[in-house]
C-alpha cells in the first residue's frame, strides 16, 4: 500500500486536473483505511468532472468500509435511480442493509444482484446464502444456492454446500441428485463419492453407503501409495471408519 | 469451405449490406490473443474500434483458411470459440468479419492446440510478473526471450502473475502494457492470467467486474480440464502432463481452511492425477522485496498458512508468484508455513541449488505428484522492473536484483526453469526430475577399474532372485562421491546391449545411508529401492582398496530378460555431478536363462 500511494500520489502530480487519477488515489486512500482523505479525493474527482456514478459508487464503497452503511446505501440508491441496470451496485446495498441490521433486505438485493449481475461469484451466492441461514431460512437458502448455480454453474463451491442443506433438511434423493450432478462435470472423485456414502448412511440406506465407501476407497488406493498425501490418508481413514460402522450397523439388524 | 454460426445468434443480422459497410471501415484495436487452449479449441479474442459481426477462419497454412467459426451479433469485443480441433496441431488463422479478414491469414498468425491431455509432449511456458510498467526494461525483458527462444516469440504458454498492467490495471494501461508490448506473442501463444492487487484498484474480483474480467476468457466450468471454479478469479485447466492451479490472494485468500476457493481446491486437487502440478498467484508465500515482507503482510500469510499445506499435501512442484519487484527462489521445500525466522534446514527436502549444472537437479521418485516431496517457490515479479531489497528470506536460496523472466520447459519427467534476465543472461536456473529408473542408455565417460564382477541369479520365486556388482581396482575421488547422506542421489544401473536390464535411482537421505571410513553405505531391508540391499562406496585409491558394490534382491529388482547380449555394462553414478564408475564386462563366464555371471578381468 505505501508503494501504491507513493505512485498514484506520482501520478495525481503529472496529472492534477485528470478525475481518473483521484479516483485511483481515493481507491488507495481507501485501502489504507483513510476514510476522510479518500472523500476528500472523490470530491475532487467531482469538482474535475468526474462520472457522477462512477464516483457514487467509490463514495458508497468508502462508506461502507468507514462504517457508515446508511450513507452507503443512500449513494447507492442514488447512482440505482439513475442507473437501475447496475447490478453491481445491488451487492454493495446488500452490504449495506446487512451492516445496517437488515438481513432480509440484504438477502432480497444479494438475490437480485446474483440474477442481474453480469459475472456473479461463487462467494456472493455463499455470502446469499449466509444471510438467509442467519434468518433460519433454509429452504430460502437452497434456493439461493440454486439460483446461483443458474448464473455460475453447478460447481463444487456451492453444490457441496447445498448437499449439506438438503441433508439437514432431510432429503437424502435430492441430495444424492446433486451429488450425480456435480460428479458428471468432472473425472472420478473421492471426496464426492465419500460424501455420497455419507449421505446414502444418513438415510438409512447402510449397503449402499458401504458400496461408495468402497468405491472411494478403490479410488484412493488406486493411487500410488507415492501419491496418497494427508488428505487421502485422512480420507482414508474416515472412509475405513465409516465403512466399518455401516458393516457393524448392518450385522446387528 | 465450412461455416459454423454460434448457436442462437443466427436471427440477429438484419442487413448484410450495413454490415459489410461497417466491416470496411473496421480496424482491429486489440489482438487477435488467444485463451483457454484445449486439445480441441482455442478462444480467439479481438477488439475492433467499429461494432462488427465476429470471424475466425482457419486453416493448415495461410491461403488454405477453409473453415469459418462466425458470429453475427456486431460487437467491438470478439470471443469467438474455435472447436473441433485435432490436438497438438498448428493453425493459422485470420480474424475479421464476415465480410472479409481484418488481420491474418499469414505466416505471423497461428496457434498450437494444447498436447493430448497426460501426453509427455515437451513444451515451454514463458511467465512474467509485474511486467505493468512499459519502457525500455519491459522491452529488454520481452526480446531478450525472443532471442532465446529462437527468434520467434511464439511458445507454448504464456503466463502473467499479476500486476500486469500498472498503475492501476485500467484497460487503457493493458493496452499499453499487455497487447501493444506483446502483440506479437498474444497472437500465437494462448495467455493465463492471475489477479494482482494492482488489478485490484480498476477491477473487483468479489463481483467479477471491471476490465481484467471484460478482457479475459479463463475456464470456469472446467473447460480445459480440472474441476470448474465458477469464477475467473480462481481456475484450473491441464495441459499436457500438467496440472495447472491459478488461485487469488486478494480478496479470496483463504481466512481458513474453508471457503468457496479453499473448497473448490481441495476437490481440484483430489481430482488431478497429472504428472506435475504448477500452482500460480500473485503474492509471494516467502519473500522479502521491497514494500513486500511476507511475514506481516496478510494476504501472504495466509497463503502460507493456509494454501500451501493443502497444495504440498498432494505434492505440487512449482509455485510461481509475483508482487516483490525481484527475483527470488527457493531451495527444494516442504512443509514451512510460519515466518522466516523460523525456516531451518529440516524444510529442506534437499539442501542443494537444483541447478543441473551445479550441484545437480531435485529429484522425486514418481513421476506423479507425490505428498510432501519438495517444491521450489518463485517470486518472478521483475518483468519491467526491480527494485532493491534485502532479499534475505531464508526460504530462498537465490535473490536478484534484475530484471528479467522465467521460462519453464517441461518435458515428460524433467521440469526445467530458467531465470533469464533483460540482458539476456542466465542467472538462475534449476531442475526438477521425476522418476528413479535409470536412464536409457549407459553414461559415457566413466572412471573404470581393472577388476569387476557382475552376478545374477533369477528365481522362479521373484522374492529370491538376486544379483550383485563390485568395481574394484580404481580409483575413487570422495569429492567425486559427493555425499549421499546428505544432498547427493546416486544411481546403479546394469545394461547389456539391448537396454536397462536393472538397477535404478537412491536419492539422498533417510536413514538407510550412513557414513563409513572413507565412504559411505546404503542398506535396507525393505529392498525398497529396486530392490537394492546394500550399496557401498570406500574412497580412496586402489591401494587403499576403493571400490563400489551393490547387492539387491527379491520382486524389486524387476525381472531381467537373461541371458543377456554382451556387452554388459555396470555403472554406478553421482547423478548430481555426472561423475561415474563402469565396468563393462564384453564376456561372460555363465549366460543362461536364470544366471550371469561376468568378471574383468
Amino acid at each position: 500500500l505505501d508503494e501504491l500511494d507513493a505512485a498514484t500520489r506520482q501520478e495525481l502530480a503529472k496529472r492534477p486536473d485528470d478525475p481518473q487519477r483521484h479516483i485511483e488515489r481515493a481507491r488507495v486512500l481507501q485501502m489504507k483505511g483513510e476514510w476522510d482523505a479518500a472523500l476528500e479525493e472523490v470530491e475532487t474527482a467531482a469538482a474535475r468532472g468526474g462520472d457522477p456514478d462512477v464516483l457514487g459508487q467509490v463514495r458508497a464503497s468508502i462508506y461502507l468500509d468507514a462504517g457508515f452503511p446508511r450513507m452507503a446505501k443512500v449513494e447507492v440508491d442514488r447512482v440505482l435511480a439513475r442507473r437501475p441496470d447496475a447490478a453491481g451496485l445491488l451487492y454493495e446495498r446488500g452490504r449495506a442493509w446487512l451492516a445496517i441490521g437488515n438481513p432480509e433486505a440484504a438477502a432480497r438485493d444479494f438475490g437480485d444482484a446474483i440474477a442481474k449481475g453480469p459475472r456473479p461469484t461463487p462467494e456472493q451466492v455463499i455470502a446469499h446464502r449466509d444471510v438467509l441461514l442467519g434468518l433460519g431460512k433454509k429452504d430460502a437458502a437452497l434456493r439461493a444456492l440454486d439460483d446461483g448455480m443458474a448464473r455460475v454453474g453447478h460447481v463444487v463451491s456451492l453444490e457441496l454446500p447445498a448437499v449439506d442443506l438438503e441433508v439437514e433438511l432431510g432429503r437424502y434423493d435430492a441430495a444424492l441428485a446433486r451429488l450425480d450432478r456435480l460428479a458428471a462435470t468432472a473425472p472420478p472423485n473421492p471426496l464426492w463419492i465419500a460424501r455420497r456414502g455419507e449421505v446414502l448412511d444418513k438415510a438409512g440406506r447402510g449397503a449402499q453407503a458401504r458400496a461408495e465407501y468402497a468405491k472411494a476407497l478403490a479410488l484412493i488406493d488406486a493411487r500410488p501409495a507415492a501419491r496418497r498425501g494427508k488428505p487421502f490418508v485422512d480420507l482414508k481413514r474416515r472412509l475405513e471408519m465409516a465403512l466399518a460402522s455401516a458393516e457393524h450397523r448392518g450385522e446387528s439388524r | 469451405m465450412k461455416t459454423r454460426i454460434r448457436a442462437g445468434l443466427v436471427g440477429v443480422v438484419t442487413s448484410m449490406t450495413a454490415l459489410a459497410t461497417v466491416a470496411a471501415a473496421t480496424t482491429v484495436v486489440r489482438g487477435p490473443y488467444l485463451q483457454t487452449p484445449t486439445t480441441a479449441s482455442m478462444i480467439v479474442r479481438w477488439r475492433t474500434d467499429l461494432p462488427s459481426s465476429s470471424r475466425v477462419a482457419i486453416g493448415p497454412a495461410p491461403g488454405s483458411l477453409a473453415t469459418n467459426y462466425d458470429s453475427l451479433v456486431p460487437v467491438t469485443e470478439h470471443v469467438v470459440p474455435v472447436t473441433g480441433l485435432t490436438p497438438d496441431t498448428l493453425y493459422y488463422y485470420s480474424v475479421g468479419s464476415i465480410s472479409g479478414a481484418f488481420v491474418g491469414d499469414d505466416v505471423d498468425h497461428f496457434f498450437r492446440t494444447a498436447p493430448t491431455t497426460g501426453a509427455s509432449t515437451p513444451f515451454r511456458i514463458w511467465t512474467i510478473g509485474d511486467a505493468g510498467f512499459t519502457g525500455a526494461d519491459l522491452d529488454a525483458v520481452r526480446d531478450t526471450f525472443k532471442a532465446y527462444n529462437g527468434g520467434t516469440s511464439a511458445t507454448d504458454l504464456f503466463l502473467l502473475l499479476g500486476d500486469n498492467a500498472y498503475l492501476t490495471g485500467t484497460d487503457m494501461q493493458y493496452q499499453a502494457a499487455v497487447y501493444d508490448e506483446h502483440a506479437e506473442m498474444l497472437r500465437t501463444t494462448p495467455v493465463y492470467s492471475t489477479f494482482g492487487n494492482h488489478e485490484r484498484i480498476s477491477s473487483q474480483d468479489l463481483a467479477q467486474t471491471g476490465p481484467y474480467y471484460d478482457m479475459f476468457s479463463f475456464p470456469t466450468l472446467g473447460e480445459a480440464g480440472g474441476v470448474g471454479s465458477g469464477t475467473e478469479s480462481y481456475y484450473s485447466f491441464d495441459y499436457a502432463n500438467v496440472h495447472f492451479i491459478v488461485l487469488d490472494s486478494e480478496d479470496f485468500t483463504p481466512s481458513s481452511a474453508s471457503g468457496p476457493m479453499f473448497t473448490w481446491l481441495q476437490s481440484d486437487l483430489a481430482a488431478t492425477t497429472a504428472d506435475w502440478v504448477i500452482a500460480l498467484w500473485h503474492r509471494p508465500p516467502y519473500s522479502r522485496g521491497l514494500f513486500h515482507n511476507s511475514d506481516t503482510e496478510l494476504n501472504e500469510v495466509r497463503m502460507r498458512q493456509f494454501v500451501l499445506p493443502a497444495l504440498e499435501s498432494v505434492g505440487v512442484d512449482l509455485v510461481l508468484c509475483g508482487h516483490s519487484h525481484n527475483y527470488e527462489r527457493s531451495f527444494f521445500l516442504d512443509g514451512h508455513y510460519g515466518n522466516g525466522a523460523s525456516f531451518t534446514n529440516a524444510f529442506k527436502k534437499d539442501l542443494g541449488d537444483g541447478d543441473p549444472t551445479g550441484d545437480g537437479a531435485y529429484r522425486k521418485a514418481d513421476l506423479g505428484p507425490i505428498a510432501n516431496s519438495g517444491a521450489v517457490y518463485v517470486v518472478d515479479g521483475s518483468g519491467s522492473e526491480h527494485r532493491n531489497a534485502t532479499l534475505a528470506h531464508p526460504a530462498h536460496l537465490v535473490g536478484l536484483l534484475e530484471t528479467g523472466s522465467m521460462v519453464i520447459d517441461i518435458t515428460g519427467n524433467t521440469l526445467t526453469a530458467q531465470f533469464l534476465s533483460g540482458a539476456g543472461v542466465i542467472d538462475d536456473q534449476f531442475q526438477i526430475v521425476k522418476g528413479s529408473s535409470c536412464a536409457p542408455t549407459p553414461a559415457s565417460g566413466c572412471n573404470t577399474a581393472v577388476r569387476g564382477k557382475l552376478t545374477v541369479r533369477e528365481n522362479a520365486d521373484p522374492a529370491r532372485s538376486r544379483w550383485s556388482w563390485k568395481w574394484k581396482g580404481g580409483t575413487i575421488d570422495a569429492a567425486d562421491v559427493g555425499d549421499p547422506t546428505a544432498e547427493t542421489d546416486v544411481a546403479v544401473c546394469v545394461y547389456d546391449a539391448t537396454g536397462t536390464l536393472f538397477g535404478g535411482q537412491v536419492f539422498h537421505g533417510g536413514v538407510a545411508w550412513r557414513t563409513i571410513k572413507r565412504g559411505f553405505e546404503y542398506r535396507d531391508k525393505t529392498l525398497a529401492n529396486h530392490g537394492f540391499q546394500k550399496i557401498k562406496i570406500r574412497t580412496g585409491t586402489p591401494s587403499l582398496g576403493a571400490y563400489v558394490q551393490a547387492k539387491a534382491k527379491g520382486v524389486g529388482i524387476g525381472n531381467p530378460a537373461l541371458p543377456a547380449t554382451t556387452p554388459i555394462t555396470a555403472q554406478f553414478l553421482n547423478l548430481d555431478s555426472g561423475k561415474c564408475w563402469s565396468s563393462e564386462f564384453t564376456t561372460t563366464r555363465r549366460n543362461q536363462a536364470d544366471r550371469l555371471t561376468a568378471v574383468i578381468p
